[in-house]
């Protein structure tokens, strides 16, 4: 796979999530846009590409958005990839700016919610899942996940205490970031008693659906450079969809296929990265990325979370470091945005309060759309700081 | 829309198969004509082979459980009088793995279970795993239709 040389992401851009909105998906997508160029100082039509991920922008779409925008870009993508979107959008928008198709690119991933959108999202969320998942208690993504969930605890002999630890770090790391919806400490306590949602999934195991947008820009570096932007650069990444078919229940994913060549491309391995941003919709999600990309064996992530600290401070392996959705919420396909914008962050921005110090390299990792049993989709990327 | 006063009725034209197979009592799924995959859930090809040759024929309902939850929260109405809710993750012994509501005497991984499709209140059939043997429905009287009684001469 050719590097992705001479590409820049910058100005990672997170719109304040808010429980439920009034406002439209179309407006969350804007509003990061605009923000975007304030901190570029680029103007509108600059921009000559737009990737967006969101579920609630229908019946519009990407198209829809260059009207509302009045902007007249020639490259379009809408990835629908939920979770996985983030990865994907850098990866695809880093190509199109090599091959010169297009000059910046910006990356949206937003939506809003009201009272009835999650609802509304999952009834119709696949045919898949509409015949033959979700008329079983109608309990959408979290009657999947908790089987999922006690067969890894049986395959691996993974403990509740287990997920409650990478929980509970996220909050630190939500605390420290100052921009959670869930604001408040959690403790082991407070984690194994909350009220049973899914057994063996609890209140602390499934994230808030809100409205939120995150976005970043891609371009040359030359491009950042005459801008005086700060940029990470892409070191390798990788997708891969519907991999292991032949698992009765899912336990591994698609980033199990592609991490080597990742590693080999980036020339560095796991224990380079100074921070891991996961995919989190529900914690074991998290720790078989773990184990998928490197970071402990297949089957280890129980024993890597009860020896390794995991907050962006506590001088182990610091993980989804503004407290990902499981403390943020989950802005629908603003969730596959988040961890990538987090890693761009962290690698561009100096001061933050969460800052992991001495960042230089970092992965992100992205899961997405469960069509029946098991999300399909899986991304991810390492980044490294620009001008390194 | 009343779809909170009932459970979820939205289903693909070929679920209209599985109804009727469940409204005759038979475990009918589809099973591809040239390489024999038995295949769930329903679509208009066989996902090994590509053939769309299929044909809808009794296979065996018998399978063991996966994995399972007790569902406590939903987005209908019409489930929140009835947590926990027991369902679990099945694999049939003809091949595909399926989503059911499962007997609350088989919460273990690796029960061996009969697969029964039934009408939920929807009018849509769902399917219940339960000890072979044993009623399907016992645990889930307030979940499938009441069925209409006919007399036996």
């Amino acid at each position: 796979m050719q590097p992705y040389n001479d590409v820049a992401l910058v100005v990672p851009t997170s719109l304040p999530y808010e429980r439920r909105s009034e406002r439209s998906a179309a407006w969350f997508t804007g509003a990061v846009f605009a923000g975007m160029l304030d901190r570029a100082g680029l103007e509108k039509h600059d921009i000559d590409g737009l990737a967006i991920a969101s579920f609630t922008l229908a019946p519009d779409s990407v198209v829809s958005m260059t009207e509302y925008l009045d902007i007249s870009p020639g490259w379009l993508e809408q990835i629908p990839m939920g979770g996985a979107s983030g990865p994907v959008a850098a990866r695809r928008a880093a190509r199109a700016v090599q091959a010169g198709d297009a000059d910046i690119v910006a990356c949206i991933g937003g939506d809003t919610a009201s009272a009835d959108t999650f609802t509304d999202l999952v009834r119709n969320f696949s045919r898949f899942s509409s015949d033959a998942a979700f008329p079983y208690g109608a309990g959408g993504p979290n009657t999947v996940f908790a089987m999922i969930t006690r067969h890894y605890m049986e395959k691996y002999g993974a403990e509740r205490e287990d997920f409650g630890r990478v929980c509970i770090a996220q909050r630190e790391n939500a605390l420290a970031a100052g921009t959670a919806v869930f604001n408040k400490p959690l403790s082991m306590e407070d984690y194994l008693s909350a009220r049973p949602i899914s057994e063996p999934l609890h209140l602390f195991d499934c994230v808030m659906p809100v409205a939120g947008a995150e976005g970043f820009l891609v371009m040359t570096v030359a491009r950042a450079e005459a801008l005086q932007l700060p940029y990470a650069h892409i070191l390798a990444a990788g997708e891969r969809h519907n991999a292991w078919s032949d698992d009765d229940v899912h336990f591994r994913g698609g980033w199990s296929l592609y991490r080597e060549q990742m590693y080999e491309q980036a020339e560095l391995g796991p224990g380079d990265m100074d921070f891991l941003q996961t995919y989190d919709d529900y914690p074991v999600i998290s720790m078989i990325q773990m184990e998928d990309l490197g970071f402990c064996e297949k089957g280890g992530a129980a024993e890597f979370v009860r020896t390794r600290p995991l907050t962006w401070n506590g001088g182990g392996l610091p993980h989804n470091t503004c407290g990902g959705q499981l403390s943020a919420g989950q802005a629908g396909a603003a969730g596959g945005f988040l961890g990538t914008v987090e890693a761009i962050r962290q690698l561009t921005e100096t001061g933050l309060s969460n800052q992991v110090a001495g960042a230089r390299h970092g992965m992100a990792s992205g899961y997405g759309m469960v069509n029946y049993d098991r999300c399909l989709c899986t991304s991810a990327v390492i980044l490294g700081r620009g001008g390194e | 829309m009343t779809g909170n006063t009932i459970p979820p009725a939205a289903r693909s034209r070929l679920w209209q198969q599985v109804n009727e197979a469940a409204a005759e009592g038979l475990f009918r799924l589809q099973v591809c004509t040239r390489c024999d995959k038995v295949q769930y859930p329903p679509q208009e090809f066989c996902s090994r082979c590509l053939c769309d040759e299929l044909s809808w024929e009794a296979v065996s309902p018998m399978g063991k459980v996966l994995s399972w939850t007790r569902s406590r929260a939903s987005t209908s109405e019409f489930f929140r009088d009835k947590f926990p809710l027991n369902i679990g993750l099945v694999k049939l012994d003809c091949g595909p793995v399926m989503v059911t509501y499962l007997a609350a005497s088989c919460l273990h991984t690796g029960s061996r279970v009969q697969v029964t499709g039934k009408q939920d209140k929807s009018g849509q059939a769902v399917f219940f795993a339960a000890p072979p043997d044993k009623d399907p429905v016992a645990d889930f009287n307030n979940i499938v239709m009441e069925e209409v009684k006919h007399e036996r001469k």
